[in-house]
């Protein structure tokens, strides 16, 4: 007998829609230009000295009005901003407003001086999230959200350097490695995928980009150049048709759809993104990637032609 | 400020030298990375003595996989308390990180994850280290500890030994961004409530939960309650 599990994510709850519409309205303002929630690439400096706000694009009497469509009292329900480090186990709590108090802040500046500094020092980027959250526990109803914690609706923004070097920079392919690795003499390039990939938050823990050291070295002299161009937009584009690949692979191995993989897992956002930039549905490019792989090569080919393009994508997830 | 970073391709040819017992092989070389004071110098005393008490504690301990996690335990919070005064852009670049564990820990690494243990052992295994790279792993069980404890001098939280535990289900996981969750946990393990056995359900659900759930606003009541409901689900299920 053969059988199948599946598990899936889901929010069994009504009346959450005016949160969602407040929070896919926050913005992130930095250094006065506002991004919308998503991945932002910034240069180093930016990422460790520019000025924050959430501006929640929202009023106390919408928010309010979003607790009750839910069937949350006001006095139990807070608008929460906090964030998260990026590279070290730190979170912190910037502002945490009691839904049934007057004085909401429209904008929420965020003194980097004064908060955590393991969180906004952190050189490789960190997390700001916006959420209004379930803060008493309420009794349980069916369809209603009642646990302590639970959030209504959320704006999350990972902040990333551009030079993010844990992205998938190639690294160098010599004679030990190639050996180390099991590769024959004369391998040009390797693409190593875990097979943890789809438990993964961040993909390029799991993703090593391998490049023949004297090509590499030669690419290292001069990005600029034609050829170089040339190899990395090659390598940038098997590097994502073989994760493509190796995500449709791991889930259908596990019996998985998309759907049940959380998109704070790694995985889910490189697919979703690549879809959304393809123009097509994520589950079409997962079978693409699975019983195509040519014309998912070719897809990526013509939709991601410049090297930067790609670069840009492969960084941001 | 400057201080000593060692690049992942240089840490990877030494590596890959000494296993192959090459004669040349040397450590790699520092880079300073900045201008100025470097502030590692105040604390390498205290690092190399911490290596030494390792030294000396070997001896006894002998090559026991439990006693060999309960000391890492212990070290993860001395490890915290020497570098956690460092400013935050070394203690988040990975180059740092690898310095640390080619000048100090090589050898540590080699004797807790084994002679042919994996790259990310030592933090070099992709650009960015990861929760397997020891001393890295070992300061952020330190600072979990004193997140949960607020208190410097009370990093007991950290000594609680699971190698499993800590590396699956806490550190590798955004859980352990809650420090109220993270506390919960560990109390259950230490008092047995959370066996081994379902430890690996328990986290996989506590993963679903969060998912709705913010963790970080909890306190450790909600937490904990919330801990003790999924692991009784896991056990009903699995009839204990």
């Amino acid at each position: 007998m053969i059988i199948r599990s599946e598990s899936r994510t889901i929010r069994p709850f009504e009346g959450l829609s005016a949160a969602e519409n407040i929070f896919s309205r926050t913005l992130l303002v930095i250094d006065g230009k506002e991004y919308e929630p998503g991945s932002l690439l910034l240069p180093g400096n930016q990422v460790r000295t520019s000025n924050l706000t959430i501006k929640t694009s929202t009023n106390l009497k919408e928010v309010q009005q979003a607790c009750s469509d839910a069937g949350v009292p006001h006095k139990s329900a807070r608008y929460v901003v906090f964030a998260r480090s990026r590279m070290l186990r730190k979170s912190t709590i910037i502002y945490d407003h009691p839904v049934d108090r007057k004085d909401f802040l429209e904008s929420i500046e965020i003194d980097r001086l004064a908060e955590e500094k393991l969180v906004f020092g952190d050189q490789s980027g960190f997390e700001i999230s916006a959420a209004l959250i379930l803060w008493d526990a309420l009794d349980k109803q069916p369809l209603k959200v009642s646990n302590p914690g639970t959030w209504l609706g959320r704006a999350r923004f990972r902040i990333r350097p551009e030079s993010d070097f844990s992205s998938f920079s190639p690294l160098h392919l010599d004679k030990p490695t190639r050996e180390r690795l099991g590769l024959r003499e004369g391998t040009y390039s390797h693409i190593l995928i875990q097979d943890d990939i789809l438990l993964l938050e961040d993909l390029s823990d799991g993703v090593q980009v391998y490049l023949d050291e004297d090509v590499l070295n030669l690419l290292l002299q001069d990005e600029s150049d034609g050829m170089a161009k040339a190899i990395q937009t090659q390598l940038a584009v098997n590097t994502i048709t073989s994760i493509a690949q190796c995500i449709a692979q791991e889930l259908k191995a596990s019996s998985k759809a998309l759907e049940d993989v959380s998109e704070e897992i790694g995985a889910s956002r490189f697919i979703r993104k690549l879809a959304a930039d393809s123009k097509i549905a994520p589950d079409d490019l997962l079978e693409m990637a699975e019983t195509s792989p040519n014309l998912l090569v070719s897809l990526v080919e013509s939709r991601f032609n410049l090297s930067n393009a790609i670069e840009r994508l492969l960084k941001e997830n | 400020m400057q201080y000593p970073t060692v690049s992942l391709h240089s840490y990877q040819r030494f590596i890959n030298e000494y296993r192959q017992n090459s004669p040349l092989r040397d450590k790699p070389e520092g880079v300073l990375r900045g201008q100025g004071e470097d502030p590692l110098n105040r604390v390498r005393p205290e690092l190399l003595r911490l290596i030494d008490d390792w030294k000396k504690t070997i001896k006894k301990i002998g090559d026991s996989s439990a006693k060999k996690e309960e000391l890492e335990g212990e070290l993860s919070s001395q490890l915290f308390r020497v570098l956690e005064s460092l400013p935050v852009s070394m203690l988040t670049d990975s180059d740092f990180w690898r310095y640390i564990s080619s000048e100090y820990f090589f050898e540590f690494t080699l004797w807790r994850d084994g002679e042919a243990c994996a790259l990310a052992s030592f933090g070099a295994s992709s650009s960015s280290v990861n929760f397997d790279c020891v001393p890295f792993r070992m300061f952020n069980r330190g600072l979990i500890a004193f997140t949960i404890t607020e208190d410097i001098n009370d990093l007991e939280y950290a000594h609680i030994p699971g190698t499993d535990l800590w590396r699956s289900h806490i550190l590798r996981v955004l859980t352990s961004y809650s420090a109220s969750m993270s506390q919960a946990i560990l109390d259950e393990y230490k008092e047995g409530k959370l066996p081994t056995a379902v430890v690996r359900d328990v986290a996989k659900s506590l993963r679903k939960s969060r998912a709705n759930i913010v963790f970080e606003v909890l306190d450790l009541d909600q937490s904990a309650e919330i801990l003790t409901r999924e692991i009784s689900k896991t056990l009903a299920s699995l009839n204990r």
